[in-house]
């Protein structure tokens, strides 16, 4: 039953791809309208560009593709005529559909850092780049976060079946307005409660600024190991519920 | 073989299906009848593993439920559940890659019968196609086992005939069949058991043709007026058309013949019933078992 994952997943990918190659290209043309671009650094004597900014940046490929990808196992229920009558163990069939969904955020993520990596040496800034210490911990955040969206979501659409596009949705809501919350001198208690929604907020974990130190006690070590346990708890949690769903009256 | 015992489920308030029992040998070909909401789809349910029964067992040739079971099982639901964005030959490759029974040949033959074009989506197809391709989805691999809920609902009746042969031929090829349906003259034709439903409680089961034998029809015509039908023992309900009084006799026949005669009816008959007969008689407020 993952050919029809691996489909969702093929049609996500070429629109996310075409959508985001067009805009690279529509970036470009505008950029060489009037010749080969200048451009100034402004880092004193040493300007540089940290790859893992990069990194973090081409995060919002996965996170995009994230929400739309986990409402697919709720999507099935809709056709459990043929997905519950493989000879296949339902969880085998949820678990295929997450190792799809798994790849398929990897490329999504693969095909964003490409795009962003095109952009920098056509324009001529690649040589600014730099390598720093923690690029290795920056890819395990970027995607944990993007496994933690996706488990959300995925828990989520389980639990209250049938709303698989409203709760896709309502996830950028969450993910946009909760931080921006948990900002407002609300009474002490309410803010904690809005500090403490942040650390169901993928997007909390992702800045690696000022913002983030804030919301999310810990180091980036710390971040990394919550993101991936949370992400993969929710998935397993949802993966075990989905199983044991059963068709309504 | 697939064997029903005690088979009991409720939703909140309602019993759905009542401690159902039912076996249906190797290679017959049993119709479910009952009225909308009698508790067939909900039975069907219980038999796939969609709805966890609040009691009672299934057997599929001796065994419980488990995914393997579906290697030999195709079920084909009352209203199609495809895939609306894939195409006609993506369906079939999904039983490809999932059903190792899966024959395409016997597939490509389906699909020219029932005229589907492979390169359609599914959303793009009319109600009737769609339940052809649903249909095809259930039995392309060949299933020895197959429960179809109401298979030829929006079918033009050229493609019910279609789907009436393909059952018989899947019956004639040894498959053991559990298939609901409300128009009564194709299960007549494709069923040798029959079981109906109702209120969520089996209330017949059995033999098409034992059915048949075990209650007859008396009829008789009265001059001037019918009598009062009293003193009648066996009979289920009686029907009245004009001066005709129509006798639904579950057994004793002869002894429901002589009592009309005696009460002055001309021209006593008797008559096999048909499914349909069978079917109101059981369905009908005084219909019990």
């Amino acid at each position: 039953m993952h050919y029809v994952e691996l489909l969702r997943a093929r049609r996500a990918l070429i629109w996310y791809g075409a959508i985001l190659f067009s805009c690279v290209a529509l970036g470009l043309a505008l950029a060489f309208k009037d010749g080969p671009p200048k451009f100034q650094m402004s880092h004193g004597s040493n300007p540089s560009i940290p790859v893992e900014f990069l990194i973090a940046g081409a995060a919002i490929g996965p996170l995009i593709l994230a929400a739309f990808l986990a409402v697919g196992l709720d999507a099935e229920f809709k056709t459990v005529a043929i997905t519950w009558t493989r000879p296949i163990p339902r969880l085998a069939i949820a678990l295929r559909y997450v190792a799809v969904d798994g790849g398929a955020l990897l490329a999504a993520w693969v095909l964003t850092l490409a795009a962003v990596f095109i952009t920098i040496f056509a324009i001529g800034i690649g040589k600014y780049l730099t390598f720093g210490d923690h690029v290795a911990l920056s890819v395990l955040l970027v995607f944990g976060v993007a496994v933690m969206w996706y488990g959300l979501v995925v828990l989520v659409t389980t639990l209250l079946p049938g709303r698989g596009a409203a709760i896709a949705g309502g996830s950028w809501g969450y993910a946009l307005i909760v931080p921006g919350l948990a900002h407002i001198p609300f009474p002490p208690l309410l803010h904690q409660v809005m500090v403490a929604l942040n650390y169901l907020n993928p997007m909390a974990y992702l800045g690696q600024g000022s913002s983030a130190r804030e919301l999310i006690a810990g180091s980036g070590e710390q971040h990394v190991i919550a993101v991936w346990l949370i992400g993969l708890a929710a998935v397993a949690i949802a993966t075990q519920i989905w199983t044991k769903r059963e068709v309504p009256a | 073989m697939i064997a029903i015992s005690g088979l009991t489920k409720r939703y909140k308030d309602v019993l759905a299906v009542d401690e159902m029992s039912l076996e249906i040998p190797s290679g017959s070909v049993c119709g479910l009848l009952g009225r909308n909401g009698a508790g067939k789809t909900t039975a069907f349910k219980c038999l796939l593993g969609f709805t966890r029964p609040d009691a009672g067992q299934i057997r599929f040739d001796g065994e419980p439920l488990t995914p393997a079971t579906f290697l030999k099982l195709g079920y084909c639901p009352e209203r199609p559940q495809l895939y609306g964005w894939l195409t006609v030959a993506q369906h079939l490759e999904i039983v490809r890659r999932t059903q190792p029974g899966y024959d395409a040949a016997r597939a490509k033959e389906l699909i020219g019968t029932f005229r589907l074009d492979m390169r359609k989506k599914a959303k793009r197809l009319s109600k009737g196609q769609q339940t052809a391709l649903s249909l095809i989805v259930a039995i392309a691999h060949r299933p020895s086992l197959l429960i179809l809920d109401e298979p030829a609902s929006g079918l033009d009746p050229v493609m019910q005939r279609a789907v009436l042969d393909l059952l018989i031929d899947a019956a004639t090829g040894g498959a053991t069949i559990l298939i609901s349906s409300h128009q009564i003259g194709q299960i007549e034709r494709a069923a040798d058991h029959v079981a109906i439903m109702r209120d969520g409680k089996l209330v017949l089961a059995g033999e098409l043709d034992d059915l048949r034998a075990g209650s007859k029809i008396v009829e008789a015509t009265f001059e001037g007026a019918i009598p009062a039908l009293d003193g009648f023992t066996g009979v289920s309900r009686f029907e009245r058309a004009g001066l005709t009084v129509r006798a639904f006799a579950n057994g004793e026949t002869d002894a429901v013949a002589r009592h009309l005669g005696e009460l002055g009816g001309r021209g006593v008959r008797v008559l096999d019933r048909n499914l349909e007969d069978l079917f109101l008689d059981a369905v009908s407020d005084g219909g019990t078992l």
